[in-house]
C-alpha cells in the first residue's frame, strides 16, 4: 500500500527533512546526522521507514552507504490515487447497474 | 531545489468520469447511502492499509449533511474518519475532505458531480484536488513544522 506508507513516512517532520535533504544530493548517515538535531541511530531508523515506503534507496560506495531520494516514490502517490478512483468508479458502476431498481427508498426495501 | 513560493500553483486535480445506466437520484443514493456495498474496502480502507488483515473494514457511513463525517467502522468496533462533508446537494453533487489514514497530515478534497443524461443514465465526474493544501502558508497546517512545501514542489513537478 504505497499511498498510506508514503503518507506515514512523510508525516514525521524529521523524516521529511531527511528526505528533502537527500533530494538535494545523496548523503551518508553521518552527513545527515550532522545537519539535524538527532542521533545517527535515529537517522538510520528514519531511513529505514523511508526505504520501506520506496522514497529512498541505499547504495554502497566502498565502505560507505550512500542514501539517495528516489523520485519515483513520490510519483507513486499520484499513481496510487489515479488507480484508486479508477477502481472505485468501475466497482460502483458495476454494482449500481446490478442493484434492484429502487435503491433503499426505505431501510427494509433492499434486504 | 527552488524555495517554494507562498502562493503555490494549483496542481492538476485527478479527474475521473464514468457513465452509469441508472437515473441520477438513484445513482446519488447508491453512491452515498450504500457506499460500503460497492467500495473496494478490502483494498482501499484504513483497516486494509493499517492492520493488514487483523481488522477488517465493515462499514462506511456517510453522514448526509454539511459537516457530516465519512466514517469507516472496523470489525473491532474502531471508527475512523475518511473526511468531512463540505457540500451536500443531492442528487447533483457533494464534496468531502479526504484523508483516509490514521496518520497526521493534511487533507485533500474530493468532489463528485452527478449529471443526468436522460431518464436512465447518469454521468459521474470525480475531481480529487487540493494537492496545493500540502503547500506552505495554509492555516490548516498550523504547527506542522516546515510543512510539505518542498515535497509539494516535487509532487507538482512529478504530477505532470
Amino acid at each position: 500500500m504505497a499511498y498510506p506508507m508514503i503518507l506515514a513516512a512523510l508525516a514525521d517532520p524529521t523524516r521529511r527533512r531527511i528526505y528533502e535533504t537527500l533530494v538535494e544530493r545523496p548523503r551518508n548517515v553521518s552527513e545527515l546526522a550532522d545537519g539535524l538535531p538527532v542521533s545517527r541511530p535515529a537517522v538510520s531508523q528514519h531511513l529505514r521507514v523511508l526505504r520501506d515506503a520506496g522514497l529512498v534507496t541505499e547504495h554502497r560506495d566502498g565502505t560507505r552507504r550512500i542514501h539517495r531520494a528516489d523520485p519515483a516514490g513520490l510519483a507513486e502517490l499520484r499513481a496510487y490515487v489515479e488507480r484508486m478512483w479508477t477502481d472505485a468508479l468501475a466497482d460502483f458502476a458495476a454494482a449500481a447497474e446490478e442493484a434492484p431498481p429502487t435503491p433503499r427508498s426505505t431501510d427494509h426495501a433492499d434486504s | 531545489m527552488p524555495i517554494p513560493d507562498q502562493t503555490a500553483p494549483a496542481v492538476e486535480p485527478v479527474r475521473k468520469s464514468v457513465v452509469v445506466r441508472r437515473p441520477q437520484a438513484e445513482v446519488f443514493a447508491l453512491f452515498t447511502d450504500r457506499l460500503d456495498t460497492w467500495w473496494p474496502l478490502a483494498i482501499h480502507s484504513i483497516a486494509a492499509d493499517t492492520f493488514e488483515g487483523r481488522v477488517q473494514a465493515e462499514a462506511v457511513i456517510v453522514e448526509p449533511r454539511v459537516g457530516g463525517r465519512v466514517l469507516e467502522r472496523m470489525s473491532d468496533g474502531t471508527e475512523a474518519p475518511w473526511g468531512t462533508i463540505r457540500a451536500w446537494e443531492p442528487p447533483a453533487r457533494f464534496v468531502m475532505s479526504w484523508k483516509p489514514t490514521l496518520e497526521e497530515g493534511p487533507s485533500t478534497e474530493v468532489e463528485l458531480r452527478f449529471t443526468s443524461l436522460g431518464t436512465d443514465r447518469t454521468r459521474i465526474d470525480l475531481e480529487h484536488r487540493g494537492w496545493e493544501l500540502l503547500a506552505p502558508g495554509d492555516p490548516r497546517r498550523d504547527g506542522y513544522d516546515e510543512g510539505w512545501g518542498r515535497l509539494f514542489e516535487l509532487f507538482v513537478s512529478l504530477a505532470g
